[in-house]
């Protein structure tokens, strides 16, 4: 694997806003009350996945340049 | 104080990030042969990963929860502590020392210091800052543990057991590699775990006018004017004026000249990524790009605490209360994630905060073992020659001492107390 | 925090005169160092030994010594003072001492240690805009730009 740290990161992020993404689908809605009625968990979950794509593509776009 | 209850989600996430970290530290440490090979990746790391290594090592959990408490405790007053106390110095080190560092012959403070000077200010030096360390550690380490006790609900002895074995684990198993990734990986973190907090809290009070509006509670409370807690500058005319009791030219003076300049001036992390860098304009540039996310960070670590102020006043009750009847200003980020974040982004913000903590130790870790005498036997030609002696405190903890230039580990000499540097380097 | 902030202005304030005036002054002697550094921590902790943020009782908060001379509104306000009380005392008593005793070191032994002694950065060649010197100005006016609207 190359050592370019973008991987990790983009992995990362990308692994907790998928996992977020489906909790917030999946969960039960009561919980999201002390989060002022928002599914938090959905919304940042695709902000985390969108996040953790673009660090990857990032990365696979500068290991393609070289 | 209501305990936070973690879901089965919460505790995922936290597994998954401690495995991460953990399974590249390990994976990695085949492919780094040399601090360049990480900074620079063969020079195709841009200079903002090198900026966010930099700003992410001095990073730990005295700064997340520490500001986060200075917010409740002091108000808007806290961004001093970057805007004044960070950003300056950290320019007069990108423009004038790191040319500095680089050039001269000295690869650490307190080789610096015997160079300059003699053995005895060294000496001295030494026994101060592994005071230093030692105290910030400690209270590190303190501060985890009481968190997971009064949060979680933990047995107070079990969690100081539990912190201390995270962090030697991931250092013995991934060694310096481990720690800067997790440095740079726990910027992002961050970011990402109390935003959403930030934002659902200004969202709660209704903007940053609705909280100036609780905050003029707060300090009206107090006997001082009704912005003293939503400004930084207004009310340092006199130290009366405002919640830290400090007139402009102490702030000035202590804070931002000898404080602050004092720090990242002499501080071992800025010698070692100047060591790093390759070239002179790389090694210039890294510390004024770190200023740049540096000067946001206030807005992520400051406002939750002037947030869970806010609350307390307003809405009663919110921070648990001390002995003496102040609030707990140091709960005041843990009680602002459980009560605004469900189950997932919890487990989010909370994989965040451990992920502070185990920075801090772990730079912290790594400047001991690179605080201790320096012997030199050939002072200019042969590297491979140059022997490293590491302070007494880190041999008796036994981690592995790394040759300062490659960082690859070098087992102990049996007889002497000497570790002889690697023969791979070929860095001159 | 401010645990964190005394501890600094105990340690890092001495040695930051100590560094400032080895880096800038070749005159500055080694015995000039040690006793500076000495005397800047005696002086934090002096310092610390004689004043009490306001409502603390004393002991490791200050106050240790006997008497109170003055009462500060904090723990961060007592710290900021500790650390320029530290600082001043190590740059003076490192001036003093060194001028007073003879240098250990000859120039030569202090090239690279000492900023007139170490060749200077040309940065000429580069387009202003890559210079670290443009990027610190940006830096420094983006600050002030918020501690302004945040007076």
């Amino acid at each position: 694997m190359k050592l370019d740290l973008r991987y990790p990161i983009g992995l990362l992020f990308s692994v907790f806003g998928s996992i977020l993404t489906v909790y917030g689908i999946v969960s039960d809605k009561t919980i999201y009350q002390k989060s002022l009625g928002m599914d938090v968990n959905l919304w940042w979950g695709l902000v985390c996945l969108a996040f953790g794509l673009a660090m990857l593509s990032y990365a696979v776009r500068a290991s393609e340049r070289k | 104080m209501e305990r936070i209850h973690l879901g089965a989600i919460d505790y995922t996430l936290l597994i998954i990030y401690f495995a991460f970290v953990l399974g590249i530290g390990w994976g990695l440490r085949r492919f780094v042969k040399s601090s360049e090979d990480f900074f620079l990746s063969g020079r195709s790391i841009p200079a903002w990963i090198a900026g966010l290594a930099f700003i992410s090592a001095n990073l730990g959990a005295q700064e997340v929860i520490g500001m986060g408490a200075s917010g409740a405790k002091y108000g808007m007053m806290t961004s001093h502590f970057y805007w004044v106390g960070a950003i300056p110095a950290m320019v007069f080190v990108g423009v004038f020392m790191m040319p500095f560092y680089y050039g001269s012959r000295a690869r650490s403070v307190p080789e610096y210091l015997k160079l300059r000077f003699d053995e005895k200010t060294r000496g001295f030096n030494a026994i101060t800052f592994a005071i230093m360390t030692t105290f910030s550690s400690g209270i590190s380490m303190y501060a985890l543990a009481k968190l997971l006790e009064l949060v979680l609900g933990w047995n107070f002895n079990t969690s100081v057991l539990l912190s201390g074995v995270i962090v030697l684990a991931y250092i013995f198993l991934g060694g310096l590699t481990s720690a800067i990734y997790n440095e740079v990986l726990q910027f992002f973190l961050i970011v990402m775990g109390f935003l959403p907090l930030v934002l659902l809290g200004l969202k709660d009070v209704g903007g940053w006018h609705g909280l100036t509006e609780r905050l003029a509670t707060v300090a009206t409370n107090q006997g001082f004017a009704a912005s003293a807690y939503s400004t930084s500058w207004r009310h340092l005319d006199s130290a009366a004026a405002n919640p830290m009791g400090v007139e402009w030219f102490g702030m000035v003076m202590g804070l931002g000249f000898v404080l602050s300049f004092g720090y990242w001036c002499t501080d071992f992390l800025v010698v070692q990524r100047a060591m790093a860098a390759d070239s002179m304009t790389a090694a210039r540039r890294t510390p004024l790009l770190a200023a740049f996310p540096k000067m946001v960070f206030p807005l992520l670590v400051i406002l939750p605490g002037m947030l869970a102020i806010a609350m307390h006043v307003t809405h009663g009750g919110f921070l648990p209360l001390e002995k003496d009847g102040t609030p707990n200003y140091n709960l005041a980020v843990p009680v602002m994630l459980g009560h605004y974040l469900p189950s997932g982004v919890l487990g989010l913000g909370l994989t965040a905060l451990m992920a502070s903590f185990m920075s801090g130790m772990g730079a912290t870790s790594r400047h001991s073992i690179r605080c201790g005498r320096t012997t030199s036997t050939s002072p200019t030609s042969n590297p491979a020659s140059r022997t490293r002696t590491t302070c007494a405190w880190a041999r008796r903890r036994r981690w592995w001492a790394s040759c300062s230039r490659c960082w690859r580990r070098t087992p102990r000499h049996a007889s002497t107390t000497s570790w002889t540097c690697c023969s791979s380097c070929s860095r001159s | 925090m401010d645990m964190l902030q005394l501890v600094f202005a105990f340690v890092n304030a001495p040695l930051f005169a100590t560094f400032l005036l080895g880096m800038f002054w070749k005159r500055t002697t080694g015995h000039g160092a040690f006793f500076g550094l000495l005397t800047g921590t005696a002086a934090a902790a002096l310092h610390h030994g004689l004043t009490l943020p306001h409502g603390a009782v004393a002991g490791i908060k200050g106050g240790f010594l006997g008497t109170v001379v003055h009462t500060y509104p904090s723990e961060m306000a007592q710290n900021f003072w500790s650390a320029i009380f530290a600082w001043t005392a190590c740059f003076v008593a490192t001036i003093v001492i060194s001028l007073a005793t003879r240098r250990n070191k000859s120039d030569e032994e202090l090239k690279g240690l000492v900023y007139s002694l170490t060749p200077r950065q040309k940065d000429g060649d580069m387009p202003w805009f890559k210079r670290p010197a443009t990027l610190g100005v940006i830096v420094l006016a983006l600050a002030l730009v918020l501690n302004i609207i945040f007076w």
